[in-house]
């Protein structure tokens, strides 16, 4: 039988030294950024049961879980994604929490989509602003997902949009859910030709031309009045107006070039329920941020409240910030050598000096010579030599 | 730091596609020069803003999910084997054909197949699935036309153009499944950053195929 045992599977990477430092000080930005708001760290199991996914809106294609089965035999998924599990722990845990809740997560979550360059592991931070609806709970979820990409990134482009547009659209027309599922992938791939074809099978109506419009329909504020020209329901002429207010609001914070509008932003995640937004950046093809309100979800888990919030997308994040980060260990600013018997008094002065904020290594060797050599080969300025006494030497360039 | 004084990057797909929206970035007034006398190159300027990469088909998919192309020029069975995670922005009008079920003229009835032989097993699992028909696939990497012939198979799922490599070979359409042509596709977070460039390229791409 073949070993699989020096390589990794599909869609793994590991992360070694300075890719480890890198995204260490990513989330570290990032979560100071949620916790200074109030709001709280949470962990969410890493196997969940795959009803967690399987309910209603939201619910995952069974095909891109990974999957197990416990010791009872009932069938396990390894976390695709965290909004549920936070829904399904608030639903049970945070039943008796006075509201609103704030909750924030750093945890990776897991698809099978290996291949062409994809990750199965994505990951993730993100909050959760739950038991609150309302333009102020969506400002601040979206101020912080400003402030959390402004901490990390020079330039972005944030857009906003509504995911009740093409609901009451597609409502109104005769087609199956299948077929609506259809128009939907449609606008997500903003496939116009297919889109049109689709839709000239249909009685003409308002309604569906309108929808032909939704993939056209991003851009900067002057979009909110093109959809007000072409769609003259009420329902949405309220949406679009919402989206109005958010944007004039939001520009207070980020300036106008970053800021976009996308009717035609219409998540496969259909858990949203009214503002939905997405951030992107140079240097990395997909999307940094998603979110957006999600005021049915936790119903589904029998405690019906409102909620909004995001997630960052950390790899990429951290692949726009630096996109050729190569492995690299960090060099210790001194190498402390005990001589034979000091070797606790050499640890001591270790910690000492690590006290005072220097990177110390501990010197394994018994030769002078080689811990000197070594020194060289590895750039480390300065050894000490720990005896009853301490002996610092210099390395020179001249070694 | 503005990045957008990076060129836009085109993936065409190598071979009749690429001769093709070469002739349109032509007659959109772009200088192909470069493209038309590559060498061996791989990455050549067209006019001030803009660079052409050529690939295998699945490989602009690749490149431009992934954002290291912006736009690509891709034929829909490609796309409609390996999925999308992009914009697919334009059809582009030439490459056209259909794929289609093939099979021998005095074969099996439509509904007893029970093996097909493609080189699209993606595509021809998302038919029969449709029309609720378990069939065997099996991967071929050329000429599948053989794999009836040789009884691997009793027909086969493949682009067909005029129909001619059937006939020859004794084999005839059973069942239409879709249209083809050439698309362009464009990476999600690049229509976003680089939204005026792109529309313009897109209008006066379209402009010509109009």
């Amino acid at each position: 039988m073949r070993k699989y045992n020096l390589i990794t599977p599909d869609g793994e990477e590991e992360l070694l030294f300075s890719e480890c430092a890198q995204l260490r000080a990513v989330e570290k930005r990032i979560c100071k950024i949620f916790s200074r708001a109030c709001y709280n760290e949470v962990r969410t199991p890493t196997l969940e049961f795959a009803d967690v996914f399987l309910t209603g809106a939201g619910s995952i294609p069974m095909e891109n879980m990974f999957k197990l089965t416990d010791n009872k035999g009932r069938l396990l998924v390894v976390r695709p994604d965290s909004t549920l599990p936070i829904a399904r722990m608030t639903a049970s845990k945070l039943r008796d929490a006075r509201m609103p809740v704030r909750v924030y997560y750093n945890q990776p979550s897991y698809r099978t989509a290996a291949g062409r360059g994809k990750s199965s592991r994505t990951m993730q931070a993100g909050i959760e602003l739950i038991g609150t609806g309302g333009k102020a709970a969506d400002l601040e979820v979206l101020s912080l997902a400003v402030a959390a990409l402004d901490s990390c990134l020079d330039d972005f482009r944030i857009e906003i949009g509504h995911s009740g547009i093409f609901r009451t659209l597609a409502a109104k027309l005769d087609v199956s859910d299948a077929k609506r599922e259809e128009l939907r992938e449609y606008i997500e791939s903003k496939n116009y030709a297919a889109l049109s074809a689709e839709l000239e099978k249909l009685p003409k109506s308002d309604a569906a031309a309108a929808i032909g419009m939704l993939p056209r329909l991003f851009g900067s504020a002057d979009v909110l009045d093109k959809a007000k020209d072409i769609i003259t329901d009420d329902e949405i002429a309220a949406q679009l107006s919402y989206i109005g207010e958010v944007y004039t609001a939001l520009s207070k914070l980020v300036p106008g070039e970053r800021l976009m509008i996308d009717l035609g932003l219409v998540n496969q995640n259909d858990y949203y329920t009214g503002l939905v937004f997405t951030a992107y950046t140079h240097g990395s093809g997909d999307m940094v941020l998603t979110g957006g309100r999600y005021d049915s979800l936790l119903g589904q888990f029998g405690f019906d409240q409102p909620a909004c919030g995001f997630a960052i997308n950390m790899d990429a994040l951290v692949k726009a910030i630096n996109p050729t980060v190569s492995a690299s260990a960090a060099v210790p600013d001194t190498l402390v050598l005990a001589c034979d018997g000091s070797e606790i008094e050499a640890l001591r002065h270790l910690s000492k000096l690590g006290d005072e904020g220097m990177v110390c290594e501990f010197g394994v060797f018994t030769d002078r010579d080689d811990a000197i050599r070594y020194a060289v080969e590895r750039a480390i300025a300065r050894i000490d030599i720990v005896s009853d006494s301490v002996e610092t030497i210099e390395i020179g360039e001249e070694n | 730091m503005s990045a957008n004084i990076k060129p836009l990057r085109i993936a065409l797909t190598k071979g009749r596609l690429e001769k093709k929206t070469v002739e349109l970035l032509e007659a959109a007034g772009y200088d192909c020069t470069a493209v038309r006398e590559k060498g061996r190159r791989l990455i050549l300027p067209v006019g001030e803003n803009i660079e052409v990469v050529l690939a295998k088909a699945a490989d602009v998919i690749t490149y431009v999910e992934n954002g290291v192309c912006d736009l690509g020029v891709v034929g829909k069975d490609t796309i409609m084997e390996l999925g999308n995670s992009f914009y697919e922005i334009l059809d582009l009008g030439f490459g056209r054909c259909r794929f289609a079920v093939a099979g021998k003229t005095d074969g099996c009835e439509f509904s007893h197949i029970k093996t097909v032989a493609t080189k699209y097993p993606n595509v021809t699992r998302r038919y029969f699935e449709g029309l609720s028909m378990d069939v065997r696939v099996i991967k071929i990497e050329g000429s599948v036309e053989l794999a009836p012939l040789l009884s691997l198979a009793d027909v086969i799922v493949d682009i067909v153009e005029t129909g001619s490599t059937l006939k020859e070979n004794g084999l005839e359409v059973k069942s239409e499944v879709c249209p083809i042509s050439a698309r362009m596709i464009c990476n999600i977070a690049s229509m976003k950053l680089r939204k005026d460039e792109i529309e313009k390229l897109v209008s006066q791409i379209e402009e010509q195929i109009k």
